[in-house]
């Protein structure tokens, strides 16, 4: 019998509401980079997170190559997710390449998704001078692929790290420390390829409703150049930026994120009352 | 913010240290770093971290490094490789923390020059990606060949086939051994070709294995009948032991007969005539083990290593007759493949003895 996708993507429902808020990782992590900003919408919605294969306590055996060669196959797994959980209605938040996967997910199965949060989003991380800047050279990503064979050994640095213990911050558990960022080198190498290999502008035309684009001030992964050219493509789009360093606001400014998301929600009369 | 000392003053240091704020805004540096770097310090501070990086660095670090900083792990010999001023890559290692919480925290850097490790390091992993290029190059270069081999002798063998088995109208006792003659140098090919391609499908890790429950005594009974022929045209004497109690292994009986025949063919050809091979089995508690022992010419010393190595064959050149030096390479990786292993002992002049060992099947 094979393995159902909620086994496969170590899939956690949770939350007090009716309306499912899906959270999506990007590439280098997993699930719980979102534990910070979860709390703030729990009590309003189903919030449902998961792990790509490959990443975090997902099922690593259940990795195919040819499938994760691009991002459709994410997002088939997305649209898998959701169909599994019974999902409706869906609102998708997800950072980084997971915005391009919950895009491409929500063109996949219109019926499943309601709304999409995009978070630092990229369609394209390469360069292609002179008309766009994507942020890096290609040798860059070699550069990053060589830097993570380098340390294949320095991932299991992150998995058996010592945790600043911190009274205040007693959700930064065990659990925690042994499973963020947890990936299987061979797995976390062709993600890496895929995700910054992938070229999806050609794919981004209108959605309705229009998303929410939250933009990092200075971001060196997903830079304004390459978001503004998502919210062009994205005709109507919300383009949030917050005045946060690096690429991880949702970790590192939760309550800040979780305002811009709120207020999208708002205008968006979210959620939806049954 | 920070409860430490300074490090921006003081004697040098064997590290360099690099503080930020919670954006990763570089906030001191120790008067090492700035020396390393070529940059003084108030060119720095200011400055995100990954200013230091070049593109691929800054890539690994904020997508990977910086968030699991964040979330308050510490991070442990993460090799980077920072750009001096002057533009040169400088290696180093790094360790790396967080202090406070998450509202007011900073993160400290330590980092060690690795120029020399860096090297090295770089020069290893490219070896070893070309070994495994290499690796796999062979496996599909032999399984390539093996395929192509096999079709014009299968044509051959059906069509000696047919002729010994008189289709076409009867043979002259010359021809018939002629034929005969064909048909055992197919055969023998066939082997060789099947060896070959097991081989590449060993190395490539593409080799079918089908692990079931069987009885060790079943074993080497079906392995006794299959070798019954080979035996009684040589001058060989051959004995088995079975066990009184028997016992249950897990293997792929249609491999493990694979290398059964091999180790009692080896023993053939290594044993003179007169000689006497043993096929045994032997049971500990943990432990089920097949025993082919011979009165051969046994191996030397220094050799018995090697013998296990592919396309090596060791012995007299008299001994040496067909074969390529694949089938103890195959048998061991079998066995591995199995979650067995073959060892060996020998005394050089009076023989050999090749253990196939299992762990016993737990009920």
């Amino acid at each position: 019998m094979g393995v159902t996708p909620l086994e496969r993507n170590n899939v956690q429902l949770n939350g007090a509401g009716q309306q499912p808020m899906m959270f999506a990782h990007g590439f280098g992590c997993d699930q719980t980079m979102w534990r910070f900003l979860i709390p703030y919408f729990e009590d309003r919605f189903q919030v449902v997170s998961f792990d790509y294969v490959g990443c975090g306590q997902s099922d690593f055996s259940e990795f195919d190559a040819q499938r994760y060669s691009s991002l459709q196959g994410y997002a088939r797994e997305v649209v898998e997710i959701a169909r599994a959980a019974n999902l409706k209605d869906i609102i998708f938040v997800g950072h980084s390449v997971s915005s391009m996967i919950g895009y491409l997910a929500a063109r996949m199965a219109p019926d499943l998704f309601s709304h999409l949060i995009l978070i630092v989003p990229s369609a394209c991380y390469i360069n292609e001078p002179p008309y766009y800047e994507g942020g890096f050279a290609r040798e860059d990503l070699e550069g990053l692929l060589d830097l993570m064979e380098k340390n294949d050994l320095g991932w299991a640095g992150f998995l058996a790290p010592l945790v600043v213990q911190n009274a205040d911050r007693p959700e930064l558990s065990q659990e925690l420390q042994d499973s963020f960022c947890a990936a299987d080198p061979t797995i976390a190498r062709r993600f890496a390829e895929t995700t910054f290999l992938s070229d999806n502008r050609k794919d981004l035309s209108p959605i309705d409703p229009p998303p929410l684009i939250i933009q990092c001030r200075d971001d060196r992964i997903a830079p304004r150049s390459a978001i503004e050219f998502v919210h062009q493509k994205l005709d109507g789009s919300t383009l949030e930026c917050l005045p946060i360093g690096g690429h991880c606001p949702h970790m590192t400014h939760p309550a800040e994120t979780a305002a811009a998301i709120d207020s999208y929600l708002r205008r968006e009369k979210l959620p939806r009352t049954p | 913010m920070s409860a430490l000392p300074s490090i921006s003053t003081g004697n040098p240091s064997l590290f360099g240290i690099i503080r930020t704020d919670r954006d990763c805004r570089i906030t001191e540096i120790n008067p090492t770093l700035s020396d390393w770097a070529g940059f003084e310090a108030d060119e720095l501070v200011g400055k995100r971290f990954d200013a230091l990086l070049d593109g691929a660095g800054g890539l690994y670090f904020d997508a990977h490094c910086l968030p699991s900083l964040e979330i308050g792990h510490q991070l442990e010999e993460i090799y980077l490789s920072l750009v001096t001023k002057s533009g040169e890559p400088l290696p180093v290692l790094i360790n790396a923390c967080r202090h406070g919480d998450t509202g007011q925290c900073w993160f400290e850097f330590g980092l060690v020059r690795m120029k020399r490790r860096a090297r090295v390091e770089d020069e290893l992993l490219r070896t070893k990606k070309l070994a495994v290029q290499g690796n796999e190059a062979k496996a599909r270069f032999l399984g390539m060949i093996t395929h192509e081999l096999r079709n014009p002798l299968q044509s051959m063998t059906m069509s000696v086939d047919l002729l010994l088995e008189g289709s076409l109208g009867p043979l002259t006792p010359t021809q018939r051994e002629l034929l005969e003659s064909c048909q055992e140098a197919g055969s023998n090919l066939s082997h060789l070709i099947n060896d070959i391609l097991d081989f590449a499908g060993l190395q490539s890790g593409k080799v079918s294995i089908q692990i079931e429950t069987i009885s060790a005594n079943d074993c080497l009974t079906r392995a006794e009948s299959l070798l019954k022929p080979r035996i009684e045209s040589s001058e060989i004497s051959f004995e088995t032991e079975y066990l009184s109690n028997d016992v249950k292994l897990n293997g792929d009986p249609r491999r493990i007969q694979q290398i059964l025949l091999n180790l009692v063919t080896n023993a053939i050809k290594f044993t003179p005539p007169g000689g006497k091979i043993t096929a045994r089995l032997l049971a500990t508690e943990q432990t089920i083990s097949f025993e082919v022992e011979d009165t051969g010419c046994g191996i030397e010393e220094s050799n018995l290593a090697k013998i296990f190595e592919a396309f090596v064959q060791v012995g007299k050149n008299e001994t040496r007759t067909m074969g390529i030096g694949l089938g103890l390479a195959i048998s061991r990786d079998l066995a591995h493949a199995m979650g067995g292993r073959i060892e060996v002992r020998s005394t050089p002049d009076l023989g050999s003895v090749f253990s196939l060992i299992f762990p016993q099947s737990i009920q």
